[in-house]
């Protein structure tokens, strides 16, 4: 009897309404720039295909293996956590802000190498859109890297926040994750 | 999906996609192939790391509907 | 009301209502003279009572913000404000300095009064809506910075809440980006780049982060749900309003010598702006529907949705019709724009002021919220109001449209004054939409009257 009682599971948004509301508008803001980055590759060929020979894939390439790893290690951390193993999913969350913060390493680097050069947002329209996406996800994933360490120390200390605002960092994570995923090929390959 | 599982997956996806575009070949076709896998790599991350397939089927769907949309619209508009 | 200081609202939100009115009838003189071109000419040129009915708007909501900083501060930081006296003082100085300027704008000429106020000093005089005598923005400066020395410290010696970092964020940054009012560079484009800094960075940005704090303390009073929820939404929001607002003053840089990403960044950024309002949409409707408690003052209430709504409209849809680069190109400073700018101002910002007077009013005369009689009559007036701006802006719609197409788009477009005279009709109709409005502030003003003597002089006769 007692079986019946149990009603399945209901489908639940993981994460605060607010934050998924957040990010549903941070992806149109960034669906908006590839959809324009697209349309001005196809009017000027020649020039973003120049730009876009300038840049380092192989860095790019393995920036792109950081943020995966982060975001699967988040999820890892997040299944401890919903069996209240906190120290461990806080070990995890700091393994996660580490690997993020190795991509912001990584993209400073690449970023550096091209302002040094005198690359402006005025150069040419490529480098406005490169500077202008890459520097704008850049800040996605430092405000990610933020969210995380907090969310880390708070477990390792073990006083966890409450579930749901670790979804929410997590679903923002991912967010920035997913951009990255679209962001990657659109500038450094196609 | 186990999380590791995912992220081979979603690391091969991206070698893949690497490897593909700096093989030299040339052709139609890949442009749509490149972003078929990205749209794949999107549907591992909406489905298994922001968790939405337990989600209502609205959120499911926007964030989806997102995701197709941008492959779709960059693979037409790029030339 | 809890603590006593919180009394000096009262005199700014007098002085906002009143100053209100004064806008009102000068929009009407405005709107008058756009068909009857030498109505009150020449003691009233156009170009003055365009100056008087902006420059009256931007104080009566400046009043607007600080008393609502001087009600819901010390609430909100549980503490007496820092300086009573002070808020008193600044608040006589402001309202002395504001008249003097009106009424120079009123009785001397435009060159005279910079003459008078030794604008060849510091020139700040001559841009639009910052035209005010250097002398008067130096005022504005002394003001602000004693209102946020007052404010800052009730608030850092009180309880620290999200509502009160967040005003005082925005009451700062306001302070802040005033200060390139006093930039006036010779070189044309860059005059013009940082002004918009003010302009633009008020209206969409620090503004719509004392927009959010003021709306998130009435939901909190009048709903009685969780602080938590209501400041984690406020958080949201605030973080979309700076991540849209800030890049998106590009959309202000099409064409006018500076650098073509601008095309790009402002369209990309600014077409997004519409997100946090409509986030503050969904936040009260949601709250609302949410509530713990049923709040006696049902007219704040409605006056909390109404912006919500409003400010979406005005400042949301209304700002994203023109915005994209190649739809500006052809709309850029026709009616559309005047359009856009009633519907927001009145949503967003005039509304918000309304909104918080209308929740602390009855508080401050020691009564949980105004008689049945008097809340009637101030929700007649939130619609007389709210309706006759929606036709107000419907009005100026057509006429831009009108304009747009008859000036700018047509194969053989016509000048200027030919097509103003093509869309009178409008004009006209904005007239009487406006009518409406002004009786609609009457009978705001009517409603004061029908509260009858406050429960608080009662209980102390």
């Amino acid at each position: 009897m007692h079986a019946i009682t149990h009603p399945l599971p209901a489908r639940q948004l993981k994460g605060d309404l607010a934050v998924w509301i957040l990010i549903l508008s941070e992806l149109l803001v960034f669906g908006l720039f590839f959809l324009g980055y697209a349309v001005a590759a196809r009017r000027h060929p020649a020039l973003f295909e120049a730009g876009q020979a300038t840049l380092d894939t192989g860095a790019a390439t393995l920036n792109t293996l950081a943020l995966l790893a982060a975001s699967a290690v988040v999820v890892m951390a997040i299944e401890r956590l919903e069996r209240q193993r906190t120290r461990e999913a806080g070990r995890l969350l700091a393994l996660a802000a580490l690997l993020g913060s190795l991509f912001l390493v990584n993209k400073a680097l690449e970023l550096h190498h091209h302002l040094a050069l005198g690359i402006t947002l005025s150069t040419s329209l490529f480098h406005m859109f490169y500077l202008g996406l890459v520097s704008f996800h850049f800040m996605h994933v430092l405000a990610g890297v933020i969210v995380l360490s907090w969310v880390a120390r708070r477990c390792l200390r073990d006083t966890p926040p409450e579930l749901n605002t670790v979804w929410s960092a997590g679903a923002y994570w991912h967010m920035v994750d997913l951009v990255w995923v679209v962001l990657f090929p659109l500038v450094y390959l196609l | 999906m186990n999380p590791l599982l995912a992220l081979g997956l979603l690391a091969a996806l991206t070698l893949l996609n690497v490897a593909l575009n700096h093989s030299g070949v040339q052709g139609a076709w890949l442009i749509p192939i490149t972003l078929a896998l990205v749209w794949a790599k999107g549907l591992v991350i909406v489905e298994h790391f922001m968790q939405l397939r337990v989600a209502p089927p609205l959120w499911r769907g926007l964030v989806h509907g997102w995701l197709l949309l941008v492959c779709t619209g960059i693979a037409v508009v790029a030339p | 009301m809890k603590y006593q200081s919180q009394k000096v609202a009262r005199l700014y939100f007098m002085a906002a209502i009143g100053l209100f009115t004064g806008q009102i009838l000068f929009g009407l003189i405005l709107g008058l003279q756009y068909v009857i071109g030498d109505f009150l000419f020449p003691a009233v040129p156009f170009n003055v009572a365009r100056m008087v009915h902006t420059n009256l708007l931007i104080v009566w909501l400046l009043f607007g913000f600080m008393g609502a900083a001087y009600y819901l501060v010390p609430e909100e930081a549980e503490r007496e404000l820092f300086s009573p006296k002070l808020a008193v003082a600044l608040f006589w100085i402001f309202l002395v300095a504001g008249a003097l300027t009106i009424l120079g704008y009123l009785l001397v000429p435009y060159s005279g009064l910079a003459r008078l106020t030794g604008n060849d000093l510091l020139p700040t005089m001559g841009r639009e809506f910052l035209e005010q005598p250097t002398i008067t923005k130096l005022g504005i400066v002394v003001v602000a910075l004693g209102f946020l020395y007052n404010i800052g410290m009730t608030i850092l010696s009180g309880r620290k809440t999200v509502i009160n970092m967040v005003l005082l964020t925005g009451l700062v940054g306001l302070a802040v980006l005033f200060l390139f009012a006093f930039y006036n560079p010779d070189n044309l484009v860059k005059d013009k780049y940082y002004w918009w800094w003010v302009v633009h960075l008020w209206v969409e940005g620090v503004w719509e982060l004392i927009l959010g704090s003021i709306l998130a303390f009435v939901l909190v009073k009048v709903t009685g749900v969780d602080r938590e929820v209501i400041e984690k939404w406020l958080y949201v929001i605030i973080a979309m309003t700076l991540i849209t607002g800030i890049i998106g003053t590009g959309h202000h840089y099409y064409w006018i010598g500076t650098p073509g990403y601008w095309q790009w960044l402002g369209s990309v950024f600014s077409a997004l702006e519409p997100i946090p309002f409509f986030m503050m949409t969904v936040f009260a409707f949601n709250m609302i529907n949410k509530r713990r408690l049923n709040h006696p003052n049902k007219a704040a209430v409605l006056w909390a949705e109404g912006t919500a709504v409003m400010a979406f409209l005005g400042a949301g849809v209304w700002g994203f019709m023109h915005t994209l680069a190649p739809v500006n190109y052809y709309t850029h400073g026709t009616q559309i724009t005047a359009a856009h700018g009633h519907m927001a101002f009145y949503g967003a910002y005039a509304m918000i002021v309304l909104t918080i007077i209308s929740y602390a009013w009855p508080i401050l005369r020691g009564e949980k919220a105004a008689n049945q009689r008097a809340q009637v009559l101030e929700m007649w007036s939130f619609w007389l109001m709210t309706v006759s701006m929606v036709f107000i802006t419907l009005f100026l719609t057509g006429a831009g449209v009108l304009q747009t197409w008859l000036q700018r788009y047509t194969d053989d477009p016509l000048p200027f004054m030919v097509v103003q005279e093509k869309i009178a009709p409008f004009y006209w109709m904005r007239e009487a939409a406006g009518v409406v409005f002004l009786i609609g502030l009457l009978v705001y003003l009517y409603a004061f009257v029908a509260r009858g003597k406050p429960a608080e002089d009662a209980t102390a006769a």
